[in-house]
């Protein structure tokens, strides 16, 4: 009996051993199938398409209110398009009216339209006189708010307050911050090449309210927005003796930077603002010096028979890019903020010059002279991951937008047999290499500064 | 005897051919069971690149479509919006008044204006006609250009055509990972060009964050419940927590849920059979190989 009854006893065992294998198996392989059937899909391409966005009238009682509320709608509509980013739709296109959409947006009217962004607003003279804008952004897919400000001025301020807008809308969506309530200083020219008259003169970020800054008798080059506050340093010819300068575009007060024994050139600000670092040629040789601008105190940060030229500050103080020819040829360079460990960066052929660090620290833009044609090009702060954004005949002087996204320099079209036609022009252009503009100036206009936000 | 021997050596003969020929049998069932497998020896990226034509016909369902089983999530939004804007407003508006503040500013700013033109007036007079004109501001030089494969622009001619190469073959190879899953029957399961037209159909509708800071290492996963007709039932970003913290990763979830809620691509076009395979997927989106280098 016993032995009969053994294997069956084994083979019991056996079985619910099995059995419970089985179960076990099956619930393992659900669960896992339950998880693992749910598919997950890369997404590693797109498009790179401009957001369609609908950007309405701003609304106002009294008829002065109204035409600020169009004239805001304007600028903001026309700040937005000019990063590429977005794509304002045309209005004609608009479903719902004004007036109900200050109630509540009819999402549906906006998706059919093709719209994922929507913007109202109402603008209103208050009982003091100030006046009050305020906008909202609504995500059209989410149906949701996405921001809502609202800013008191005086009214002659609109334009600024557009601005300010359009930098609100555009940090909600891409994430950075916006670069339009800034303004540009560029080097405004005329006259014929041999007795070029060039001055200094600002504008708004969108070109509006241009003036000078300084009349025409001396010749001025390469100025520098400090990144903290309204004042620029420069590089002007007076008396024939070319020395940085700084100047304060509020009150256009100006002052010479130190008396130095040699010529002093490509001036730049620290991050901070408190100091300038820039180049002093003696004896034919070119060195980088660093002045603290409350102490006075001069420090050299390079000594090199080279020529060492073009500094400029990353964003952290910690580091310095400039041009060297120690190498052989013009090359870009990286060193400490006390001129130690000193590295080269730029492999690529050709000559690098003028290196300007972004303002974000990713990266770092240059201009390049190769084969006789000029690049802007961008690299990462390594070296690595070279990029030429846009080759011309000439064009040079790549200045950053605050957030580090949008460069701007300038181009020089060629002169004719004659010698004339040649055009001086300022573009801005994409990190992407896409989205090129031009800037229109009133007259022809090189070397331009970008400022950092109006505070 | 004789034929108890022949007996047993036909019943040991039938054993052996039963064990010979039926065993196997018995044990093998997997010829008549197997399901057909699909073969496809098509280029993916030529066959799933039918989807520029569907969109048109989308559009419309889409609109009708979606609005169903939307109202019931977002009505109570809808109804909580209004009621939080004002608040929102009122809440914020502390914000903005400090830069009402710089606002005062720009009075000094005519001041200085007015200054500086006492030199200058001749020459000022004389150039405003000229500003006047000059009111456009930024010209757009080229139109844009609608590509996919190359983010960033590179005027130096080789660079560009070793990025576009690149995508095809990674694409290749990151669908193959994807089939060593055969959990329900084969022939239910979503083929590989089945995924990659999900995936065509998503890209069609994604604006990528090209240029933002460290936009490579942005990834951003979408968890998807689909309806049977092919529209998006509920869309989540996976990561919520990023979203408060970091004003990169919310820009770029957000460009996320807009492809997948884009019209363009509502109705996605999927085997109806297979609703239970893309009931629920997630969509990972990832930029690096367009903008890391």
């Amino acid at each position: 009996m016993r032995k009969v009854n053994a294997p069956g006893n084994v083979r019991g065992t056996w079985a619910r051993a099995v059995l419970a294998g089985a179960i076990l198996a099956v619930s393992l392989g659900l669960g896992a199938g339950g998880a693992k059937s749910e598919p997950k899909i890369d997404i590693t391409r797109g498009r790179v398409e401009p957001l369609p966005l609908a950007i309405t009238n701003f609304v106002g009682d009294a008829e002065n209110e109204k035409q600020i509320g169009r004239d805001v709608a304007r600028v903001v509509s026309a700040d937005l398009e000019s990063s590429g980013l977005f794509k304002p739709i045309d209005p004609e296109a608009f479903i719902q009216t004004l007036s109900s959409l200050q109630v509540q947006p009819r999402f549906s009217d906006w998706r059919v339209i093709s719209a994922q962004a929507l913007v109202n607003g109402a603008a209103k003279i208050q009982p003091d006189g100030r006046l009050k804008v305020e906008f909202r952004l609504w995500d059209v897919f989410a149906e949701k708010q996405m921001v809502g400000l609202a800013y008191f001025t005086t009214p002659q301020s609109w334009r600024r307050v557009a601005h300010i807008i359009s930098d609100a809308i555009y940090k909600r969506i891409t994430g950075e911050e916006g670069y339009f309530d800034t303004r540009i200083v560029y080097v405004a020219e005329r006259g014929p090449r041999l007795r070029r008259i060039k001055r200094l003169a600002i504008m708004d970020y969108d070109g509006e309210n241009p003036r000078f800054l300084t009349d025409d008798r001396n010749l001025v080059l390469t100025p520098r927005f400090s990144p903290t506050t309204q004042e620029i340093t420069y590089l002007s010819f007076v008396n024939n003796k070319p020395r940085v300068y700084i100047l304060d575009i509020d009150t256009l007060q100006q002052e010479v930077l130190g008396e130095f024994p040699g010529m002093t050139f490509a001036p730049r600000f620290s991050p901070d603002g408190n100091k300038v670092i820039m180049s002093m040629a003696t004896d034919g040789n070119s060195d980088i010096y660093t002045m603290d601008l409350r102490t006075r105190q001069v420090k050299r940060l390079t000594n090199h028979s080279a020529i060492d030229t073009a500094p400029s500050y990353s964003p952290d103080a910690q580091n310095v890019v400039f041009e060297s020819d120690r190498g052989g040829s013009q090359q870009l360079y990286v060193m400490s903020r006390d001129g130690g460990g000193v590295k080269r960066i730029s492999f690529g052929k050709g000559r690098y010059a003028t290196p300007v660090w972004s303002p974000r620290g990713d990266l770092i833009a240059f201009t390049k002279l190769h084969r006789g044609s000029f690049y802007i090009g961008i690299m990462r702060t390594d070296g690595s991951g070279e990029r030429l954004l846009t080759e011309s005949f000439l064009v040079e002087g790549p200045t950053w937008a605050p957030n580090g996204r949008v460069l701007m320099f300038f181009r020089q079209t060629p002169a004719d047999d004659q010698g004339r036609g040649a055009t001086t022009r300022l573009y801005s252009i994409d990190i992407t290499g896409y989205n090129e503009r031009e800037l229109v100036t009133p007259m022809d206009a090189s070397d331009p500064a970008w400022s950092p936000l109006i505070p | 005897m004789r034929r108890g021997m022949i007996f047993s050596a036909g019943l040991h003969i039938a054993v052996i051919v039963l064990a010979v020929l039926g065993l196997p049998i018995l044990f093998d069932r997997a010829p008549t069971a197997d399901p057909p497998i699909t073969v496809e020896l098509v280029r993916i990226s030529d066959k799933t690149r039918m989807l520029p034509a569907p969109p048109k016909p989308k559009p419309k369902p889409s609109r009708k479509r979606p609005v169903k089983p939307k109202p019931e999530p977002v009505k109570p939004k809808a109804a909580a919006l209004p009621p939080p804007p004002p608040p929102d407003l009122a809440k914020l508006e502390p914000v903005p008044v400090p830069k009402a503040k710089p606002k005062p500013k720009p009075k000094p700013k005519p001041k200085v204006k007015k200054p500086p033109p006492k030199p200058k007036v001749k020459e000022r007079k004389r150039r405003k006609p000229r500003l006047a004109k000059i009111k456009p501001r930024h010209k757009p030089l080229a139109p844009r250009e609608d590509f996919v494969d190359s983010v960033l622009k590179d005027v130096s001619k080789e660079k560009p055509r070793e990025k576009e190469k690149k995508p095809d073959k990674k694409v290749v190879k990151k669908t193959e990972p994807a089939p060593p899953r055969p959990r329900p029957s084969l022939d239910q399961r979503l083929t590989i060009s089945e995924l990659d037209s999900i995936r065509r159909q998503i890209e069609a509708c994604w604006s990528i964050p090209a240029g933002a800071r460290d936009a490579e290492n942005l990834i951003v996963d979408i968890s998807v419940v689909m309806n049977p007709d092919g529209t998006v039932q509920r869309a989540e970003i996976v990561d919520r927590s990023r979203l408060t913290s970091d004003p990169f990763y919310r820009a770029a979830a957000e460009s996320a849920l807009r492809a997948v809620l884009h019209p363009r691509c509502s109705p996605l076009i999927l085997p109806p059979r297979k609703y239970q395979q893309w009931r629920r997927f997630t969509l990972s989106f990832n930029p690096k190989e367009l903008i890391g280098s």
